[in-house]
């Protein structure tokens, strides 16, 4: 993996991330490393309010979503109970996501879902990791891979490293490795003129 | 707000409590050297501004004080922000209007470096005002992230 987008721009100085040799694709592939307010995602304790404003959220189409460590068995298990029904079931068939989405939004609550923001240039759903208290790009490759997604075994020596130096710094945190397809934006920034163009 | 532990631990406050019944939090970015990679983040709710902007908007803040239209001030303030925030036309709600809050330029990461459940700042916080710990850490960010720009923005909680 090249850390690197072009020979002019270091985005990542160090490896963190050890991708799999064999990609499929050339659509790219980003590892984000999230650090969730743990409270949140629990949501036990009403006492322990934690303000929103406290936190921030990613944002992206849904079809960008490969997998986050947190969630991936459950959403495996649902995907595959998913696809057995999808024949069958007329709601599934003409569900606005696919099996795969719908699975990850329904095995990602807490973590993950959809969100009712939308994208003036976008005509899938957007979702939204919330209750972050950070969210670091650690990952890009120029391709994309089948079947794979980032855990922490995949965390180079320095990831590693890093992964532990954030949990260190908030012991409250729960941190998650999120997986999307592409190396864009999460999405595109519109800027005023875009907008009066269009 | 209870307290949330090490959510200070960054942060150095230059002074006593100032005004108590605000808080404030301080929000590491990290603007990507080029847009064509990263997030897109709604800006900091109650941002009074970022280490790199603060004078550029307190000047035009005094110039708005001495008579410079709001329309003017909130032009000049659009221009002092843009390498990190522009107007929000990315982000709208599901009855169709966009946010007021400004969002970010792509970054690279974006981290809580602390909050306190009162206002110790006059003015925003810089490298300065960090701790031991803070300035290792945002050091650390600055080294892994090499061409990219960091930037703290300070935010009220009200």
């Amino acid at each position: 993996m090249s850390a690197e987008m072009n020979t002019s721009v270091q985005l990542i100085r160090e490896r963190l991330v050890d991708f799999p040799n064999d990609g499929v694709g050339r659509d790219g592939t980003l590892v984000w490393l999230l650090a969730y307010a743990e409270r949140l995602l629990r949501n036990s304790r009403p006492d322990a309010y934690i303000p929103l404003e406290i936190t921030t959220q990613l944002l992206f189409p849904v079809d960008r979503f490969v997998g986050l460590d947190l969630t991936w068995e459950q959403h495996q298990k649902r995907y595959t109970e998913l696809l057995k029904s999808v024949e069958t079931d007329p709601v599934l068939r003409t569900n606005y996501l696919t099996a795969y989405e719908l699975a990850a939004v329904e095995a990602g609550r807490p973590h993950l879902d959809i969100s009712t923001i939308e994208h003036p240039q976008l005509n899938r759903p957007l979702m939204i990791v919330p209750y972050l208290y950070g969210a670091f790009l650690i990952g890009i490759s120029p391709v994309s891979y089948a079947d794979w997604h980032c855990t922490q075994r995949d965390l180079t020596e320095h990831g590693q490293a890093f992964y532990k130096r954030v949990k260190q710094i908030l012991p409250s945190t729960v941190l998650g490795l999120l997986t999307l397809r592409g190396t864009g934006p999460l999405v595109p920034l519109v800027l005023k003129s875009d907008d009066d163009d269009a | 707000m209870q307290s949330e532990k090490s959510y200070d631990g960054f942060l150095s406050p230059p002074g006593e409590c100032r005004i108590s019944s605000e808080g404030e939090r301080v929000w590491l970015f990290v603007r990507a050297p080029t847009d064509a990679v990263g997030a897109i983040v709604m800006e900091p709710y109650e941002m009074i501004a970022t280490d790199r902007t603060y004078e550029a908007e307190r000047a035009a803040y005094d110039a708005l004080s001495h008579g410079l239209s709001l329309d003017e001030y909130q032009k000049q303030l659009e221009r002092i922000r843009t390498s990190l925030f522009v107007p929000n036309f990315t982000f709208k709600s599901d009855y169709g209007e966009f946010y007021d809050e400004m969002v970010s330029r792509p970054v690279l990461a974006v981290f809580l470096m602390g909050a306190f459940e009162k206002r110790y700042h006059e003015q925003v916080y810089t490298y300065d005002d960090l701790t031991d710990d803070g300035k290792a850490f945002y050091d650390f960010i600055r080294a892994l992230y090499p061409d990219s720009e960091l930037y703290l923005a300070t935010a009220l909680e009200t």
